[in-house]
């Protein structure tokens, strides 16, 4: 791809919110220099922003905006550096840079040019480096003199990190290491909760993951502190005795070498004083132009980007309000119960439908917020699959239909991994050689198919391809050679339990290992990730004509509807994108077939697992009429036997707690009316528990 | 199959540079959005080459890259340092620190792509 010129939405997006970030922080600074002293976090702040513009800006071939966002971050470098004043001055030109950035960037985006810096960017430009002309450029004193700390840490400080150092020394502050070690998965967390800490008391200079190797799984941290306080203070501060707090030395040196180093000094250095600004004919051109300044205040950007996790919440209150209107829907057939169609019931029944109708729209409109087109995910498939049919020496194209169809956000992200690999074994495995090809009478080129389709509550993606096809023989060869499964068993399963060897951990048909699919994951990894995703994955294929991988996906993981059951007098929920049908269950219906109890429902012989064995319930003896829930997660399906069925409800799924996550054939918990909480079934888990267990309890018996 | 990782929090930037390097072939390309984000990440995908932006929240690239050369286990690691005109001091260091190039944006697509593939051929594989 080549260099991208001009405004994508993209850019115009990230530009946007970089603006609105320095308006907000020059803001700020404004009040806080008036009150006395900018903090120095905001003037990183803002270098930072003006950093990032300048970096997307020039490579997005918007010379103009590139070029005062050179001048403006060397301008705020030199502040945080305690090399340039800020002050009010220095404030108002930045005002000035921020009012034209959002000029240049709405021409921008109406494709107005816009990447020639024109007369007044050079005005704007020549202020800043009037601004930038009354610093102190006084040579700072080696932190080597200053203080003691190895020289493996003051080597690794940016400029700034070593001014700040620096700057808390010449304040008299006292310096600290805190030594700590968090978990891998979860130190950012650590890091954070320490950063509040010590913002309160000080600040934090830098933080520094240590190389030195502690406990496996964990990183070591060493964070640098200033602050006024004593060890013991600080000890209290952060109130967690696994973090080491350790006291900095100082070296003994002349304190004034220094002392002119420091930003925004409570004096101004006399050269501030002496240059005048630009004359006030610059400093109020804006207003010369009303338009610009409108269109400066406007935010471009039409669309607005949001924390996931706000939706999320939102999706939570409308899940709440959902068991709100479960309530009046109860009170509304009591009240009918108990004093039979009166018009007051009529109206409250009423009611309560528009209530509900609105509410589904509420919980739609959210839905379609967190949705996207799997568009992007495609087409990045299909040049990662052109570049390794390209490296594998094969002649594949590949096609694609469907990339139209959307997807919660969080689940298309997850999906490229998967996917990928999909295709990957489609190319490696599936498509023969272009010679092999040819003397099988297809032709020479292979055919990969990424095609995605929603089915209701669902989307099915598949991968395709019109290659070789599973060698049933050599899997089912590998299957027992591993161990995987018995030789008297082998010679019973059906076709789609061969398929479904290859999903198992341990499972690689190929003996010699190629560039891509040896690269440690099989297509068991592939499936616990689906798994994890609410999703299943199955095989079908064709010996000599090519291999179908379809993977059922829910649209989201945010709010299901469920059925609502109760087993041994407990209450569960199944999620009713896995339930088919239920039915009542009579004893005779219930055969034993190889030890297995099984149902026939029209015709097919359906594996029947009680949930009371699943959860260990036993206690309770199964009442004499229960309930068949006939579940199916891709092909497969199994009758979960319940002992009564309660209702349908939508539910939001939340976590649980870190004690019973590891538990299996749960998927979390919900809640439904009157506080009660319940736990909601995972009908993926208990499949795979299934079928894993058929191979190995023939061993046992 | 060799791996890039791009460490940059600007995402337009990460993005367009995931796709001008994810056009070389046999090259897979992970994108990550800070520093933290790259440390979890590290040990798992074990990345040949990392393009590195210096200025980051949170984690600077500097101290990753130090965690990176330190750490025995990314002997073979190449670093490529992306970082701005202003900043030659920051950029003094990260050479010092062991980067093995460096690229001032803005940049040509080519001069990435070249710089890139230089490091994989240089790479311990």
């Amino acid at each position: 791809m080549g260099k991208p010129t001009g405004a994508t939405p993209e850019f115009v997006a990230e530009a946007q919110e970089i603006v609105d970030g320095l308006n907000r922080d020059l803001i700020a600074a404004e009040t806080e220099s008036r009150a006395g002293e900018v903090p120095p976090q905001r003037i990183n702040s803002l270098f930072r922003n003006a950093h990032s513009l300048k970096g997307i800006s020039g490579m997005f071939g918007l010379d103009a905006v590139s070029h005062l966002a050179h001048e403006m971050e060397s301008v705020l470098d030199g502040m945080r550096l305690g090399k340039v004043l800020t002050d009010p001055t220095a404030l108002d030109v930045l005002f000035s840079c921020v009012e034209r950035f959002g000029v240049l960037i709405a021409a921008a985006e109406a494709g107005e040019g816009g990447q020639e810096a024109d007369e007044a960017v050079e005005q704007v430009v020549d202020r800043l480096k009037q601004v930038a002309g009354r610093g102190s450029a006084q040579r700072p004193m080696g932190l080597r003199d200053m203080v003691e700390l190895a020289d493996d840490v003051l080597s690794v400080l940016t400029e700034y990190e070593e001014h700040r150092l620096r700057d808390n020394l010449t304040r008299g502050r006292n310096l600290y290491v805190l030594r700590t070690a968090f978990e891998l998965s979860n130190f950012d967390v650590g890091l954070a909760e320490i950063d509040g800490a010590i913002q309160k008391i000080g600040e934090v200079i830098t933080k520094l993951p240590s190389s030195k190797p502690g406990e496996p799984g964990t990183l070591a941290f060493d964070i640098i502190i200033g602050t006024d306080r004593s060890e013991a203070e600080v000890n209290a501060a952060i109130g967690d005795e696994r973090v080491k707090v350790a006291a900095v030395a100082r070296r003994n040196a002349p304190k004034t070498a220094v002392a002119s180093a420091s930003p925004a000094p409570a004096t101004p250095s006399s050269s501030a004083h002496e240059e005048p600004l630009a004359d006030d004919g610059v400093v109020h051109d804006v207003t010369k132009d009303a338009a610009d300044e409108v269109a400066a205040l406007k935010s471009v950007s039409r669309t607005v980007r949001v924390d996931i996790r706000r939706l999320d919440r939102l999706m939570n209150l409308v899940g709440e309000l959902g068991l709100t209107k479960m309530a009046f829907e109860r009170l509304s057939s009591d009240i009918r119960r108990q004093q039979g169609f009166t018009e007051l019931a009529a109206e409250l029944h009423k009611e309560n439908r528009n209530f509900e109708r609105r509410l589904a729209e509420l919980q739609a409109g959210i839905m379609e917020v967190r949705m996207v087109p799997l568009t992007n995910l495609f087409e990045r498939m299909v040049r990662i699959g052109r570049k390794m049919s390209r490296e594998l020496g094969r002649e594949v194209r590949i096609e694609t239909t469907g990339e139209n169809t959307e997807l919660d956000k969080l689940i298309v992200e997850d999906l490229a991994d998967p996917l990928m690999h999909l295709i990957r074994n489609s190319i490696d495995h599936g498509i023969e050689d272009p010679d092999v090809r040819s003397k099988a009478g297809k032709d020479r080129e292979g055919v990969v198919r990424l095609s995605a389709a929603a089915r209701g509550n669902h989307v099915v993606v598949e991968v395709s391809d019109d290659g070789r096809g599973v060698d049933i023989d050599k899997t089912l060869k590998v299957a027992v050679e591993r161990g995987l499964v018995t030789q008297e068993r082998a010679q019973e399963l059906t076709r789609r339990e061969i398929f479904n060897l290859l999903f198992l951990p341990g499972f690689s048909t190929r003996v010699e290992v190629s560039e891509y699919s040896g690269r440690g994951v099989g297509l068991d990894v592939v499936k616990t990730k689906i798994s994890q995703l609410s999703g299943a994955i199955e095989v079908d294929s064709a010996e000599g004509r090519g291999t179908r991988v379809g993977v059922t996906l829910p649209i989201t993981l945010a709010i299901i509807p469920a059925l609502i059951v109760m087993v041994a007098r407990r209450t569960y929920a199944i999620p009713l994108n896995n339930v088919q049908e239920t039915l009542a269950l009579e004893k005779g219906a219930v055969k034993t077939i190889e030890r297995r109890e099984v149902i026939s429902v029209r015709g097919t012989t359906v594996p029947l697992t009680d949930l009371r064995n699943v959860f260990a319930l036993g206690q309770l003896e199964r009442p004499p009429v229960c309930y068949a829930v006939i579940a199916g997660v891709g092909q497969s399906r199994v009758a979960l036997v319940v002992d009564e069925l309660v209702g349908q409800q939508d539910i939001v799924i939340k976590a649980l707690g870190r004690r019973l996550r590891g538990v299996p054939g749960i998927a979390g918990a919900a809640e439904l009316g009157n506080q009660q909480t319940i736990l909601v079934i995972d009908v993926v888990q208990i499949f795979n528990e299934l079928s894993q267990n058929q191979g190995r309890t023939e061993e046992v018996v | 199959m060799a791996k890039l990782m791009v460490v940059e929090d600007s995402a337009a930037m990460r993005s367009l540079i995931a796709s001008i390097v994810g056009d070389i072939d046999g090259v897979e390309v992970v994108e990550v959005g800070n520093g933290f984000d790259a440390l979890k990440r590290l040990p798992r995908d074990h990345a040949d080459v990392i393009i590195l932006d210096i200025n980051m929240p949170g984690i600077n690239g500097l101290e990753l890259l130090s965690f990176v050369r330190k750490n025995p286990v990314f002997a073979n690691t190449r670093v490529l340092m992306v970082t701005t005109e202003g900043s030659a001091e920051d950029r003094r260091r990260a050479m010092a620190l062991g980067a093995d190039a460096y690229l001032i944006k803005p940049f040509e697509p080519k001069e990435l792509l070249t710089t890139v593939q230089q490091l994989l051929s240089q790479g311990g594989k």
